[in-house]
C-alpha cells in the first residue's frame, strides 16, 4: 500500500549514486524485503513505472527478491528458512511451534546501469 | 556494469527518526506511535488516558488522519494540545511530519509523554520508524482474534498490544487465548492489556505501563 513512498526512496538512492558515479542510464534495479514486509512487487513496478520519469531511467526494470521467512526453535534456538507452509515443528530438534522471525527491511541490491 | 549497494530504502525516513529522537531526549519527552486499524479505538483510548493522566503528566497528542481534524478536535476538547497531520493520499505518518509537529507542540508546551495516533491501517505504518519509544498495537475484540497472526510485523514490532473494547467480548467470538497465543509467537515479551475505553476497566494497567514509558522513555 506504501509502494510509492518506497518508490521515492528507491528514487533518491538512484540519484545519489548517479551524481557520486555519473551513469548515462539505469537499466534495472533490484530490490529486496524480508519475507513480512507489506509490499508486493505488482504494485511496487506500477509506482515506479509511474515516477520514474526522467530521461536515464526510462525503460528501467524493476525485480522484488522477498527473503524466505525465517523461523527460530524457542527450545532448541536452531533457525532455519521455510520456504510456504509454516513449519509445525523444528527440524533441529522436533519441538513444537517455531516462532516467525520478523523482518520487513527494504533494500536497493543492485543497479545495472550503462556509463 | 553491475553496482552492488545493500541500501534500505527508508533511510531517509530513518534520518529524520534519529532527528525526533535527538529532538525529544533532552525534553525528556517520551513518543508512543499507536497503530491499528480504522474503528479499533485509538481516539477513545487516547480520550480516557487523557482523562485519567490529568494532573499527574503532561501529554500531547499528534493526529495522523487521511482527512478531516475530527480526531483532534475531539482530542483538543479533551484539554490536551493536538496538532492534526492530514496525509491525503498517505496511508502512514513519515517521520519528517511527525518532526514538524513535535517543533509545533514544543514550542508552547513541554509534554513528558507524546502520542501519535496513526492513519487507521494496521500493514503500512508498522514500517515506519518515527522516533516513537514504541509502537502500541491497538485492536478491538470485535475485529477477530485471528488479525495478530495476519498482519504480524506490527504485532512483532509492538511494545504492547492493548485490546480495546473488552465490555463487547460476550457479543463477539473474540478468544483471549487465542490472541494472547498468536501474539506471543511473534513478541515473547510486550505486555497485552485488555481494557474498555468507555467504562474504563483495565486502564490500571495501561496507566502504569504509560508512566513507566515517560520514565524510562527517554530515548
Amino acid at each position: 500500500m506504501h509502494e510509492l513512498s518506497v518508490v521515492r526512496g528507491i528514487l533518491g538512492i538512484i540519484e545519489r549514486e548517479r551524481k557520486a558515479r555519473g551513469f548515462s542510464r539505469v537499466r534495472s534495479v533490484e530490490v529486496q524485503c524480508g519475507h513480512y514486509s507489506c509490499i508486493t512487487e505488482e504494485s511496487l513496478r506500477f509506482c515506479f513505472e509511474a515516477a520514474a520519469v526522467e530521461p536515464h531511467l526510462r525503460g528501467a526494470s524493476l525485480s522484488l527478491v522477498r527473503l524466505p521467512a525465517r523461523f527460530e526453535c524457542p527450545a532448541c534456538e536452531a533457525e532455519f528458512d521455510a520456504s510456504k507452509t509454516e513449519p509445525e515443528r523444528c527440524p533441529a530438534c522436533g519441538a513444537p511451534n517455531p516462532s516467525p522471525r520478523i523482518v520487513s527491511e527494504i533494500l536497493v541490491r543492485s543497479l545495472e546501469v550503462d556509463r | 556494469m553491475k553496482i552492488r549497494l545493500m541500501d534500505r530504502v527508508l533511510e531517509a525516513n530513518d534520518a529524520w527518526a534519529r532527528e525526533n529522537r535527538r529532538f525529544l531526549a533532552p525534553r525528556g519527552a517520551a513518543m508512543l506511535n499507536l497503530i491499528g486499524s480504522p474503528g479499533a479505538g485509538k481516539t477513545a483510548l487516547l480520550e480516557k488516558t487523557i482523562e485519567s493522566l490529568a494532573g499527574r503528566l503532561p501529554v500531547a497528542v499528534i493526529e495522523g488522519d487521511v482527512a478531516t481534524s475530527r480526531d483532534a478536535e475531539r482530542i483538543g476538547r479533551r484539554g490536551a494540545p493536538v496538532v492534526q497531520i492530514n496525509t491525503g493520499d498517505g496511508c502512514h505518518l513519515g517521520a519528517s511530519a511527525v518532526h514538524e509537529a513535535l517543533r509545533e507542540l514544543c514550542a508552547t508546551h513541554a509534554p513528558r509523554l507524546v502520542f501519535v495516533e496513526n492513519v487507521g491501517n494496521l500493514i503500512c505504518p508498522a514500517e515506519f520508524d518515527l522516533g516513537e519509544w514504541g509502537k502500541i498495537a491497538v485492536l478491538s475484540v470485535a475485529e477477530g482474534d485471528d488479525k495478530v497472526e495476519k498482519y504480524p510485523l506490527l504485532f512483532s514490532l509492538s511494545r504492547a498490544l492493548v485490546i480495546t473494547k473488552l465490555g463487547m467480548l460476550p457479543h463477539t467470538n473474540f478468544r483471549m487465548a487465542e490472541a494472547e497465543r498468536c501474539f506471543r509467537r511473534v513478541n515473547r515479551n510486550a505486555p497485552i492489556i485488555p481494557l474498555d475505553s468507555v467504562t474504563g476497566d483495565g486502564f490500571g494497567p495501561w496507566i502504569d505501563f504509560v508512566e513507566r514509558a515517560a520514565g524510562t522513555g527517554r530515548v
